[in-house]
């Protein structure tokens, strides 16, 4: 959904997207990682109703980017930055699956 | 780390920044709070870090962020990035997670500068992936430097509309439609407020051009559409409009919405502060002083957080707020608490002399207020052109305005229909604004729904409870909380 503005290759860093390292420019958020490099066109899906969900505000006010990281779920990626080795998952249970 | 300050600040935008660097120069000890991982607000987002080519497609408005936070690194205020707070008294305590670890701190003041947002705005199909606000992803570039993919589609109302258009212009984002939902009548009423305006014609002429920009041919401009829809089955596929009884489609993988900014007053709202209702932009703000003190004796607001006028004079605010905590603990200038005052005097223009600290600060208190009463000259024009459209929250039955829970419509129209008039009461029945975002998207629009079912307005209804924790954190963590001592005695 999102594509770098140049191609010009900053400081870039490996993450763990659900099992595989992805590389990534240093310095972004971790919402702006998987809609970006990563190349995902979601980031969970609804707990309520199942729908695919995507970041809305970017600033930490809409909670629709919370991901699993390094283990611990319901984080807001749109507020946290990327960094070496961060394991990072999508939340992707449908509604009533524990 | 020191747990008791003399003053804490929340928020490192401009007014936060500001009164930051304003309240460490008369000698207090100031440590700043904010939930984002660099400085700068929204407007100067990830500032430091941007370099000029970055600050050159942004433009002045975003590159005027540097020389403040410049100031402010240089300043002797503390800086905790990505530090959550989630609750706060009017004793001065602050609870904040970072790290996934709680504290609590003291501060002998509190200085609330959290700013604004844009207006959720609930409507056909917002929930899809791709949909997402027009700001938002202006703020995104900031700091990920990336741009959004596939045909871009924006819609809504605005001055920040405007801009992340041109923003995305300059960016070669290929954009398929800007779909102006400004009534044309706005234009008329909006009138009486242009002479005053005009006296601010460097922020007129800066609309204008964005305006005529977005009309040259190829800018696949619409103006006067009365509502939009986005479409998918799930993720967004194309857009929907209606001008003049007129519906039209248009193909779109990303649609950016913008119908205006609010203030953000969770913080408000916790500590119980009296809101007021602005009837043009129809949004509460709390009641505060000139000097941004609540009827809480120890805690100011600034910024776009006690009312959105732009980030030129948030910063005003924060310096003006933190002249007055510097006031009220003893930190005149001129009481020479610390060399950094004489600085800052100097840096002020004040000059030193055998006036009382007093009579400086007056003088400097006025001289600020006149420097932010000529940025607020074209406020009233700007409100009025852009203020909400009507019927703006008499969205479908099928429209989700709880996201978070999954709350529609029809759901809170049935819970008027059995009487239900508050808000809290029709939470409590329907769980809209229970989720993870504790109603920060729905609130808003459920008052409104309320209002345009009973013919009233919100200032005669009340808003959503905030209660701490404001925002999510683990239970555990929340039991771990590393309280002060007059909580664990």
């Amino acid at each position: 959904m999102f594509k770098p503005y140049t191609q010009k290759q900053g400081e870039s860093i490996t993450i763990d997207f659900e099992g595989t390292p992805i590389e990534v420019p240093a310095g972004i958020t971790v919402a702006a990682a998987v809609m970006g490099p990563v190349g995902k066109d979601h980031i969970r899906r609804s707990p309520v109703n199942g729908e695919k969900r995507a970041p809305f505000c970017f600033m930490g006010v809409c909670h629709e980017c919370l991901m699993e990281i390094n283990g611990i779920p319901d984080q807001q990626a749109c507020i946290i930055e990327v960094k070496e080795g961060m394991k990072i998952k999508r939340q992707m249970n449908l509604p009533g699956v524990v | 780390m020191e747990k008791f300050r003399d003053i804490i600040i929340i928020g490192a935008g401009p007014a936060g920044l500001s009164a930051a660097v304003t309240a460490s120069a008369h000698g207090l000890d100031v440590i700043v709070l904010d939930d984002q991982p660099s400085v700068g607000g929204q407007i100067y987002r990830n500032i430091e870090n941007a370099g000029k080519e970055k600050i050159k497609l942004l433009g002045p408005d975003y590159g005027r962020g540097t020389s403040l936070v410049e100031q402010f690194k240089k300043s002797r205020a503390h800086y905790l990035g990505n530090a959550i707070v989630w609750q706060i008294n009017a004793q001065g305590n602050v609870c904040f997670s970072k790290n996934g670890k709680s504290t609590e701190i003291n501060g002998r003041h509190i200085l609330l500068a959290t700013g604004a947002m844009e207006r959720p705005v609930p409507f056909s199909g917002w929930t899809l992936p791709g949909v997402m606000g027009a700001g938002a992803v202006d703020a995104n570039f900031k700091s990920s430097s990336t741009i959004p993919q596939g045909p871009v589609v924006l819609a809504g109302s605005g001055p920040l509309l405007l801009l992340t258009a041109a923003h995305l212009a300059t960016l070669n984002v290929k954009i398929n439609a800007v779909l102006d939902t400004t009534p044309l009548g706005n234009y008329r009423t909006a009138l009486p407020f242009l002479p005053r305006a005009l006296t601010r014609p460097d922020y007129l002429l800066k609309g204008l051009g964005m305006l005529l920009n977005l009309q040259k041919p190829g800018g696949n401009y619409v103006r006067g559409v009365t509502e939009y829809k986005a479409h998918g089955s799930d993720t967004l596929d194309h857009v929907s409009f209606k001008t003049r009884h007129k519906t039209h489609h248009v193909d779109a993988g990303v649609l950016l919405v913008h119908e205006g900014i609010v203030p953000r007053c969770d913080f408000t709202r916790q500590l119980d502060i009296k809101h007021l209702w602005d009837p043009v932009q129809r949004y509460w703000y709390p009641e505060t002083n000139a000097l941004g003190n609540t009827a809480l004796k120890t805690v100011h607001v600034a910024g776009d957080g006690a009312f959105v006028h732009g980030g030129v004079s948030a910063q005003l605010k924060g310096t003006l707020a933190a002249i007055d905590m510097a006031g009220t603990l003893g930190a005149l200038p001129g009481n020479n608490r610390s060399k950094a005052l004489e600085n800052f005097q100097n840096d002020q223009g004040v000059k030193q002399s055998s006036k009382s600290g007093a009579l400086i600060r007056n003088q400097h208190v006025n001289r600020l207020k006149k420097q932010l009463n000529g940025e607020l000259a074209p406020r009233p024009f700007v409100d009025a052109l852009y203020r909400p459209r009507p019927h703006l929250y008499n969205m479908d039955d099928d429209t989700l305005i709880c996201r978070c829970e999954s709350v529609t419509a029809k759901d809170i129209r049935q819970a008027i229909s059995q009487g239900c008039r508050e808000p809290n009461e029709i939470k409590t029945l329907t769980r809209c604004g229970m989720g993870p975002c504790q109603g920060r998207m729905c609130g808003m629009a459920l008052t409104e729904i309320i209002a345009e079912s009973i013919n009233s307005t919100p200032c005669d209804l009340k808003a959503l409870s905030i209660r701490p924790p404001v925002r999510s954190i683990s239970l555990s963590e929340l039991a771990k909380t590393d309280l002060l001592e007059h909580h664990t005695q």
